[in-house]
């Protein structure tokens, strides 16, 4: 029996024709069309609908980059909750029931803005994934409140500021021990992380020591997860004496020691988040002349997010034909995304009980919402798909599908995408294989797009085909696409973001 | 929830989803070969532990007597066979009145008996009728006929009445509980296996499709001779391609029949040579070959298409029978081969979603009409007729002469006399209890009768733990077990549980909270032994 052909990965990546930040040009080969449009929102929000596509076609790349981004970063704060501000006290008249719905609402709440606006969602969800806390450590959803509403405001603001603010954070204080870091009894726990994960990346610019001193000019803030109670700084807490951090020499404060970070290692710290959010928006392999033209960029615009954001996004790297596709779905995008293609929108059709099963399908795929794995958080790419889950996606994301199936709107919303994709067409391999570039963003090869094509036919007789009988305004078309999707969401493809 | 699309793709590729449960994989596996489901010789036992299991239904069924490795082909007529020129009923006026320039002639047949006929490029079949293997029963079909190919077809499959919408296929809810931990716990060897992605609705449960799918003969020949669902050389090194090489390799090992699939292919010859350029011989010469090659699926389906004659029926069905005929002959030729005794082990059965007009139209076609004949194949079974042929005598051009065969009394036989489940299985497919037609095909004895498998004991707030609902139950036997957490119209919304669990009382601790279920009305269903009981739950 001859063994199963086997092959290693990565044995040598094909060569990328742009490693600069230069502007993305289109050109004959390396267009501006359907597929970079989508690729751009796949990558920057959960994917385009069929009429973001079409109007980011009339724009330009560089057009369109600046209305996401700049739409994304003009968005008001979240509206605080009735319970932003509950204490223990406040919930103690209701049982676990009362303190789950309100986490339920905030989970909800970021489904539905990754499927809605989208950018500033994901923009979120990745710093969530940057400045690990978990909710099961400490507990308060006031707390839980305070940190969603601080990622989202800063998701795309400056950094600087984001970094400092987070380091008075009860979710923080709580979930790194701040709140036990005291004058004369230091806890290192935060200061490690805050240089380690959260800034300039491991044993990259600090020594030991000055995990020592930071901590001592971390002190003075706490949190009370037992009462769930605003964070305060306490004076007395405080070590109130000089530190010697990076070898610079003062009675350096929580907000200084924080600042002192930016001013004495720009260069590790720009560094190494442009590089986070390299491997996070393009591709699990850095590109070092790219990550830092972008470090670059950050250090020189005062730690604003969006200029680096910008020039990422609009440069001919971003649109290298290699890197289309070129990343795994986190179990976030293995769902979102195929909704908001499909034209669906909250609340119109979207029940709340599609936010709970996909709460529980992205938590049974590794990815729970508030509760990442541990502070290092998600290791994403190549992580999330084992034997085990991608069969599991498999199956959740065909019970997606049903969602489509049984919304009437969606189905009419699926079987006008089919007929703008095709002009109509009358051909069941022109209409599949233009699906299934859509809904991809890839071509299948002739097997297999043979097979789709069967799954689009759904068992309709041959000559439907060939008489006239069928057409795109067919009562079964929408059905149709709900059967190819249901393929397609097991073919590998599908997998790639 | 409307699910009338259930997984049509193949879903045997969930088996990934409790790889770690790899021990009981085996288990089963020992079990299938103690009971002599399987060659022994096919199996890799060798250190594996051997746990004592009782016999589902289904093995204990199978074991008491007659032969243990009965396999239901069906053979789907797609687009809906005129039943009137497959079997023509010889001399009568009212027929060639009706059809004056599609009807088969006297001379264009060879005959079936003295009233029966068929055409002539069946005559393939004639020596499977001399032999005593074939059956034809006459006028197939159900009460108030839908005329949709879609919506009859769904009948057809789901095995429900007119009125009723069931989102499960009868041989899916039959193979489900057959495989309560289909998912977690997956048997090494497909329990259905369909070449053709039409009607798989047939083959869907709640929460899977039991049916490997595979779309087409090409595709079937990518797993079979490589052992592979997805090929991995044909990719190259582009940051995309090597990100889809590796989810194709994980799929491929996740992809648990494939080996199973191989080494059947491997073992299995054509020994006779099948007609060429006729896509149903490809689908059955695959199969004969699986069969022979002991791959131990025991339902198979293939697919032909274009009944739909509308327009200048005679040239184009009776090209399609002629497939039809050449291809069944080749196939029971070849399980025949060599006195091997296979050809009486596989029962073959044709079925349509409908029949056609008895009168012709205008464009030398028929169009959509009531029941139509199916056909039955195997050795053993004897040849005759079942139920009574069409009254073409008094025909009201609105309305077709009623059904004689009702399609879920023949599933109801397929289910007890050839595959030996009890009726209360049939009667649990088939949503009510369903007469069989007695005779139609060599009776196995009846399963273990009607003891019950497991139960339903109550369930209350857990003592001390708040949020925790503990649910009772019991199983009479060791084997799957799966508890679901139902809405209260029926869709399946969590998997509380599902695996091997030995015989006994047992208490599932359930905690809504941690599955993400918001307080309200549900039903919760045990599965386990062939049998499904369900209660109400207020969360």
């Amino acid at each position: 029996m001859p063994v199963p052909e086997q092959r290693s990965f990565d044995e040598s990546l094909s060569p990328l024709v742009s490693n600069t930040l230069d502007p993305y040009v289109p050109s004959a080969a390396k267009p501006w069309n359907a597929r970079r449009v989508a690729h751009l929102y796949r990558r920057l929000g959960y994917g385009a609908t069929y009429a973001q596509i079409q109007q980011g076609l009339q724009m330009t790349p560089s057009g369109l980059v600046d209305h996401l981004l700049d739409t994304a970063a003009a968005l008001p704060a979240p509206t605080p909750p009735y319970w932003a501000e509950w204490d223990s006290t406040d919930y103690a008249p209701f049982g676990f029931d009362k303190t789950e719905e309100h986490r339920r609402e905030l989970r909800h709440r970021w489904m539905a803005d990754m499927l809605g606006e989208g950018v500033r969602a994901k923009m979120a969800f990745f710093w969530h994934n940057h400045f690990v806390t978990k909710l099961i450590i400490y507990g308060c959803n006031a707390y839980l409140w305070s940190y969603y509403t601080l990622l989202h405001q800063k998701a795309l603001g400056n950094f600087r500021d984001f970094v400092v603010e987070m380091g008075k954070n009860p979710a923080m204080l709580v979930f790194l021990n701040g709140n036990l870091n005291v004058v004369g009894n230091p806890n290192e726990n935060y200061a490690r992380e805050l240089m380690e994960l959260f800034t300039m990346g491991e044993n990259n610019g600090y020594t030991q020591q000055d995990v020592v001193e930071m901590s001592r000019a971390l002190t003075g803030w706490t949190a009370s997860f037992n009462d769930c109670t605003p964070a305060v700084f306490v004076p007395d807490r405080f070590d109130n004496t000089p530190k010697t951090i990076f070898g610079v020499t003062g009675n350096f404060d929580p907000d200084g020691a924080h600042l002192l970070i930016f001013s004495e290692r720009s260069s590790q710290v720009s560094n190494f988040i442009a590089g986070e959010i390299y491997q996070h928006y393009v591709h699990r392999t850095p590109v070092p002349e790219v990550i830092g033209a972008l470090a670059e960029t950050f250090r020189n615009s005062d730690w604003e997010l969006l200029p680096m954001l910008r020039q990422l996004f609009k440069s001919e790297h971003f649109f290298e034909e290699d890197l289309l596709n070129a990343k795994l779905k986190s179990p976030v995008e293995t769902f979102i995304p195929i909704l908001k293609m499909a034209g669906a929108t909250y609340p119109a059709n979207v029940k709340t009980d599609w936010w709970n099963d996909i709460t529980f399908w992205v938590q049974k795929l590794g990815q729970e919402f508030f509760i990442p794995p541990n502070v290092a958080g998600w290791q994403e790419h190549r992580t999330w798909v084992n034997e085990s889950t991608l069969a599991a996606r498999w199956k959740y994301a065909t019970l997606a599908t049903y969602f489509l199936a049984n919304d009437t709107q969606i189905r009419e919303n699926l079987r006008s995408i089919a007929k703008g994709l095709t002009n109509s067409s009358t051909d069941p391999i022109v209409v599949t294989a233009a699906l299934v570039d859509y809904f991809t963003g890839q071509t299948l090869e002739p097997l297999y797009l043979q097979a789709a094509t069967a799954y689009f036919k759904s068992g309709i007789p041959e000559n439907y085909f060939t008489n006239g009988t069928w057409s795109l305004d067919s009562s079964q078309v929408p059905d149709q696409i709900i059967s190819l999707l249901q393929y397609l969401v097991r073919m590998p493809e599908f997998q790639l973001n | 929830m409307n699910k009338k699309h259930i997984l049509r793709h193949g879903s045997a590729l969930e088996h990934g989803d409790a790889h770690e449960r790899e021990h009981q994989l085996w288990t089963r596996r020992d079990f299938l070969s103690a009971t002599g489901l399987l060659g022994a010789g096919s199996l890799l036992l060798g250190n594996i532990p051997v746990r004592a299991f009782q016999p589902t239904p289904l093995l204990a069924g199978l074991s008491i007597g007659g032969p243990t490795d009965r396999i239901l082909l069906l053979i789907r007529l797609d687009g809906g066979n005129d039943g009137l020129n497959t079997v023509i009923q010889r001399g009568n006026q009212h027929y060639y009145d009706l059809r004056p320039t599609i009807a088969i002639q006297e001379n264009q047949m060879w005959t079936l008996n003295n009233q029966y006929g068929m055409p002539v490029q069946t005559n393939a079949l004639q020596p499977l009728w001399t032999e005593g293997m074939m059956k034809v029963l006459f006028n197939v079909g159900y009460p108030n006929p839908n005329y949709s190919h879609f919506r009859s077809s769904d009948i057809i499959v789901t095995g429900t009445g007119r009125d009723e919408v069931k989102t499960t296929g009868w041989l899916g809810r039959f193979l489900d509980n057959d495989y309560p931990a289909f998912l977690e716990t997956p048997p090494s060897v497909p329990p259905a296996l369909q070449i053709g992605v039409e009607a798989n609705l047939i083959f869907s449960a709640e929460n899977a499709n039991m049916a490997l799918a595979v779309s087409s003969p090409q595709e079937f020949y990518q797993i079979a001779l490589t052992g592979q669902l997805f090929p991995v050389n044909t990719l190259g090194n582009t940051r995309r391609e090597q990100e889809l090489l590796y989810v194709r390799q994980t799929a491929n090992a996740a992809f648990r029949y494939a080996e199973t699939i191989r080494a059947a292919y491997d073992k299995g010859k054509n020994q006779v040579t099948y007609p060429t350029g006729n896509k149903l011989a490809e689908q059955m010469a695959i199969i004969a070959r699986l069969i022979k090659g002991n791959l131990g699926t025991r339902i198979f389906m293939v697919d032909i298409a274009d009944f739909d004659t509308h327009v200048l029926q005679r040239d184009n069905q009776l090209s399609l029978l002629q497939q039809l005929a050449t291809s069944v002959r080749a196939f029971y030729d070849d399980l025949a081969y060599a006195n091997s005794g296979l050809e009486e082990k596989v029962l073959g059965m044709t079925f349509s979603e409908f029949g056609r007009t008895i009168y012709e139209n205008g464009s030398k076609g028929t169009d959509h009409g009531a029941g139509t004949h199916t056909l039955l194949f195997g050795g053993g079974i004897g040849n005759g007729f079942v139920g009574d042929y069409q009254d073409l005598s008094n025909p009201d051009p609105v309305q077709d002469p009623v059904f004689s065969v009702d399609f879920r009394d023949i599933y109801a036989t397929v289910l007890q006399d050839w595959l030996g489940y009890s009726s209360d299985l049939a009667t649990f497919v088939l949503g009510r209890p369903t007469p069989t037609l007695p005779g139609l095909v060599p009776a196995l004895a009846p399963a273990l009768g009607d003891n019950r498998k497991c139960a339903l004991l109550g369930h209350h707030p857990h003592a001390d733990l708040p949020g925790v609902i503990e649910i009772k139950y019991a199983i009479m036997q060791d084997g799957d077990v799966r508890l679901q957490l139902l809405s209260r119209s029926g869709q399946v919304l969590r998997t509380l549980l599902s695996g091997g669990q030995s015989r006994g009382t047992h208490i599932y601790p359930f905690k809504p909270a941690e599955w993400h279920v918001a307080p309200g009305e549900y039903v919760y269903r045990l599965q386990s032994g062939g049998q499904a009981v369900e209660r109400e739950l207020r969360i």
